[in-house]
């Protein structure tokens, strides 16, 4: 487990309870309408709803069932829970047919979440891929607006998508490149007109910017080819295992390390992880 | 391993006849769940009359996790609008206090170890803990083991107390009552007790001998989990899993295995979110919505079963994810037999070994 | 072990490497039990036998080899799958060595448990076969008076595709024995049928056994569990149960060879042949056609017919 990270537990009640969520808006993220965003507020007045990034929920639509995503929005940004949806399956073709004032359920926050007291006092190279950008942004967005920027050092980031349409959070991204703070590395795989920003693919950019391994802890969440690309540069640049961390996905249904579908050797993702750092997935066979 | 108990009391012995008075008395407030003959086969089902009670059974086919763990479990009923797709309730799991009677201590074992999981272990399951804080389990020491048993290669036997509140053991016309845990305890008061006499008491043991001496020599399976460790890539789990046909029965009828699915029944605009059995022999029981699947094929299917039930079990609750009951290798339709398979990896095990000496 | 003419040929196969693979039958763990054998050395040829508890259709394991040469042994029925595989495009006849079955039917343990009085097949233990008795302790029960019932009417006992033959050769049996069960169920009032069939359904707990041991079964991903649409959920409650068996079996018409291997993997004791010998009479009837005969005929529910009977279709 990193960091003896706790499951936040909300199970003496009930674990497979989902808790009613109203859709306060939906934003389509990418050109081609398969990725959106949907941004939900408790119905009820309970606890405000409280994780760490790199959390995930299982959304639940009653009748279709549940499936599980990362947190996309940050802690900081209370007024709203943020989970970003590729339509891929049943429940999502569902949910994306959806509109603001729909109420589904939600059941979290599960898994472990990103170790943020290991990140603190450390420069932070967070490089993303496609569609694997949502807890990425929770990450980002709570570093840089959480109101503690200097418990952490230098922010690098590198995300690379296929082309220009495919990009999550433009106008975050667009602040971010405005911002002094923080360098953002946005490239596409290759040339396309009217781009003027990088191309190339990811493993390349993080080489070019070639981000300093002394005190930096490293984030890669993307494709597993472009993990296992990345991984070496990373390597190379001086980063030990230890220090590059990343989120795992699996098919998950109790998401509470009961059902026993989505574990990695003896390792539950919704439970140890779905964060862990290279190190630890060295003890763990190649099965995911 | 967790999976052992306390020395069991002797509290004295009792005629079959006053143990069926007893279990007259206990239907009364507990639901009885016992082995009893129906259509040529013995099953676990809720007792009827206590001369119901198959007493001289093997065991059942089934085991008795139905009891503990339903097949399906209702774990919350809905309704649903356009506008709102949660309309939940829990629901509440049954109430009432039930008895397992009859229990053979492979199966007793059984349920300690998916009570490891569900209730102590990262999350209490709260359908889980409710039946099975409801639970008394009432053991009947296994007199004939089978051909296909096996409990003895996990250090434990047929007359194994652990997982049962009381034992019986047979001493011919009478049963010896061990008392094993407070619960055990407080049942034994309704139990019209006699003391042990030596005759009987050397009946039991004599008795025990017998069955243990009865089990089939296997070579022992406790530290099998180090054994495993270096044999991802061995080409056996492709050997010994070519003739399984995925029907997934070795894991419907095993004690231990509890991994379920989360299904949604739609009834109209109603409908129930269940519990229900699944299984990690089935190739869609990883297979992500994008289509990829971690595990695709047979071998690194049962590859996963083994290593969950012989290494990761034991490192996360400290207990195997086998009993030994044999239900498996009697009902294989293919006669995929667990004890051969773990033959092949203590010898696989061997022969890396040895290679690595060279 | 085999006849010995069997085993050095098949010894001969495996060392000169014509075929990668051999599949037959070794004795099982469990007391009047075989279990299927893949070997793929001369040395391993040993440990095959052919007896009556070789129940498993060993048609069932060739397809993923299907760019191999492999090796088999097939009893009437079994080879009857072959002969349909190949009419579907599956297997082709080049990559096959079959050593064909001349064969008098397998026993159904659970049979012999009745007759022993016990009730699970472990507790014979020590029961063996000794020719065409089944001994066990003082008991000696004639095969032919436990063998699964689908056997007792097989339509054809003897393979029809083989490259070596053994075991006897027999008379062809009459196809009407072979539907009493069919007619005795057409026999009945509606309500009684549906009584029958619901009661044999009940016992269904959606294992797919039946369909995992089938040779027809093949689909990449089977129906019962696609994810987009979704048909059923893993759950075994009745509308589910009665939607796989059904569709099962209508998937299976004009192609189920009625080799029995379903009803024998069935753990819980579902008639299913009832089902699928309704649907091979039905077949029969309307379009004059027995699977799993002539490599080269066309099964008649993938070929169109301008003669095709369609009185059904409103």
């Amino acid at each position: 487990m990193t960091d003896a990270h706790p499951h936040i537990c909300h199970c003496a009640e009930n674990a497979y309870l989902p808790r009613s969520m109203q859709i306060l808006r939906v934003i389509t993220e990418t050109d081609d309408h398969e990725i959106k965003s949907f941004d939900l507020v408790p119905v009820d007045d309970g606890e405000p709803f409280r994780f760490t990034p790199g959390q995930f929920c299982e959304l639940s639509i009653v009748g279709e069932g549940e499936a599980p995503f990362g947190i996309a929005s940050a802690p900081v940004e209370e007024s709203f829970v943020r989970f970003s949806i590729k339509r891929i399956g049943r429940v999502t073709t569902r949910l994306h047919s959806l509109t603001p004032g729909t109420v589904i359920g939600m059941r979290g926050p599960l898994g472990n979440g990103f170790p943020m007291d290991a990140f603190a006092g450390k420069n932070l190279v967070v490089i993303g891929g496609g569609f694997a950008f949502t807890t990425l942004r929770s990450l980002l967005v709570q570093i840089l607006q959480g109101g503690d920027r200097d418990q952490f050092g230098q922010l690098q980031v590198v995300y690379g998508v296929r082309e220009p349409g495919l990009f999550l959070y433009r106008e975050d991204l667009a602040a971010w490149q405005a911002r002094d703070d923080i360098q953002v590395v946005q490239t596409i795989d290759v040339p396309v007109d009217g781009w003027h920003g990088q191309v190339g693919f990811v493993p390349q950019a993080v080489q070019e910017l070639a981000p300093s391994a002394k005190n930096t802890v490293a984030v890669i969440c993307g494709p597993p080819v472009m993990i296992r690309f990345t991984l070496p540069v990373l390597l190379e640049l001086g980063f030990g295992r230890e220090a590059i961390y990343t989120s795992l996905e699996n098919r998950m249904q109790c998401g509470v390390g009961k059902c026993g579908r989505c574990n990695v050797g003896s390792k539950y993702v919704c439970v140890d992880g779905p964060v862990f750092s290279m190190a630890e997935l060295d003890e763990l066979p190649p099965e995911y | 391993m967790t999976l052992s108990c306390e020395a069991p009391v002797v509290a004295g012995m009792i005629s079959r006849q006053a143990l069926e008075e007893a279990l007259g008395g206990w239907m009364q407030s507990w639901r009885v769940i016992a082995p009893v003959r129906q259509d040529g086969e013995v099953r676990f089902q809720p007792l009827d009359e206590p001369a119901a009670v198959a007493w001289d059974y093997a065991n059942a086919k089934h085991s008795a996790k139905g009891v503990y763990l339903p097949q399906v479990e209702r774990l919350l009923t809905y309704a649903r609008t356009r506008d709102d797709l949660n309309q939940v309730k829990a629901t509440d799991p049954p109430a009432g206090p039930t008895m397992l009677f009859g229990l053979r201590p492979c199966d007793a074992r059984a349920r300690l170890m998916v009570d490891q999981v569900m209730v102590d272990g990262v999350c209490r399951d709260r359908y889980y803990a409710a039946r099975r804080d409801g639970t008394v389990v009432v053991g009947l020491a296994c007199e004939h083991p089978r051909s296909t048993c096996f409990c003895g290669a996990f250090d434990s036997g047929p007359y194994d107390a652990t997982g049962s509140d009381i034992l019986l053991r047979s001493a011919g016309d009478m049963y010896l009552v061990d008392v094993v845990t407070e619960r055990g305890a407080e049942l034994a008061k309704d139990l019209a007790l006699e003391p042990v006499d030596d005759e009987h008491s050397q009946r039991a043991e004599q008795a025990q001998a017998k069955a243990e001496g009865a089990l089939r020599p296997m070579e022992r399976l406790v530290g099998i989990e180090a054994a495993l460790e270096g044999l991802w890539d061995d080409p056996l789990w492709q050997e010994i899993s070519a003739k399984c046909l995925a029907c997934g029965t070795c894991t419907y009828l095993c004690p231990t295995c509890h991994c379920f699915a989360v299904e949604d029944r739609a009834l109209g605009d109603g409908g129930e979110r269940v519990r229900a059995w699944d299984s990690c022999m089935y190739a869609g029981f990883t297979a992500h919505a994008s289509g990829h699947n971690p595990r695709p094929d047979q071998a690194s299917r049962w590859r996963q079963r083994v290593m969950h039930k012989f290494s990761y079990l034991p490192e996360n609750v400290d207990a195997y994810g086998c009993v030994g009951c044999g239900r498996c290798v009697v009902s294989c339709p293919v006669n995929l037999d667990i004890r051969q398979v773990l033959a092949r990896v203590w010898a696989a095990a061997r022969t890396q070994a040895e290679e690595s000496a060279l | 072990m085999l006849p010995d003419e069997i085993r050095a040929t098949i010894g001969e196969w495996l060392a000169t490497g014509e075929v990668d693979l051999f599949i037959g039958w070794e004795p099982g763990t469990v007391p009047l039990t075989a279990t299927p054998a893949f070997v793929r050395r001369p040395d391993e040829v040993d440990r095959l036998i052919w007896d009556a508890t070789c129940e498993h259709n060993l048609a069932r394991f060739v397809r993923p080899y299907r760019d191999k040469t492999v090796g088999i042994m097939v009893k009437g029925c079994d080879a009857r799958a072959l002969i349909g595989l190949m009419q579907e495009g599956q297997l082709k006849r080049e990559r096959l060595r079959i050593v064909g079955i001349g064969c008098d039917g397998v026993i159904d343990p659970r049979r012999v448990c009745e007759r022993a009085g016990v009730e699970s097949v472990e507790e014979l233990d020590g029961a063996q076969l000794e020719g065409d008795v089944v001994v066990f302790g003082d008991l000696r029960i004639p095969v032919a008076e436990v063998l699964f019932a689908g056997c007792e009417t097989c339509h054809q006992r003897d393979p029809q595709v083989y490259d070596l033959r053994m075991g006897p050769e027999h008379d062809e049996t009459s196809l009407a024995d072979r539907y009493a069960h069919v007619e005795a169920m057409a026999a009945l009032s509606e309500d009684e049928r549906w009584e029958r069939f619901t009661s044999e359904i009940a016992k269904c707990n959606l294992c797919y056994a039946c369909r995992n041991a089938c040779p027809f079964c093949y689909c990449n991903v089977c129906f019962a569990e696609q994810t987009n649409p979704q048909w059923l959920t893993p759950t075994a409650h009745d509308p589910d149960v009665s939607f796989f068996q059904i569709i099962r079996t209508f998937h299976l018409a004009g192609r189920c060879v009625a080799c029995g291997a379903c009803t024998r993997a069935c753990p819980q004791g579902v008639d299913l042949r009832l089902m699928l010998d309704k649907l091979c009479a039905d077949v029969a009837e309307l379009y004059d056609y027995v699977a799993g005969e002539d490599p080269e005929a066309k099964p008649p529910l993938t070929t169109y017919r301008q003669d095709d009977y369609n009185d059904f279709v409103l």
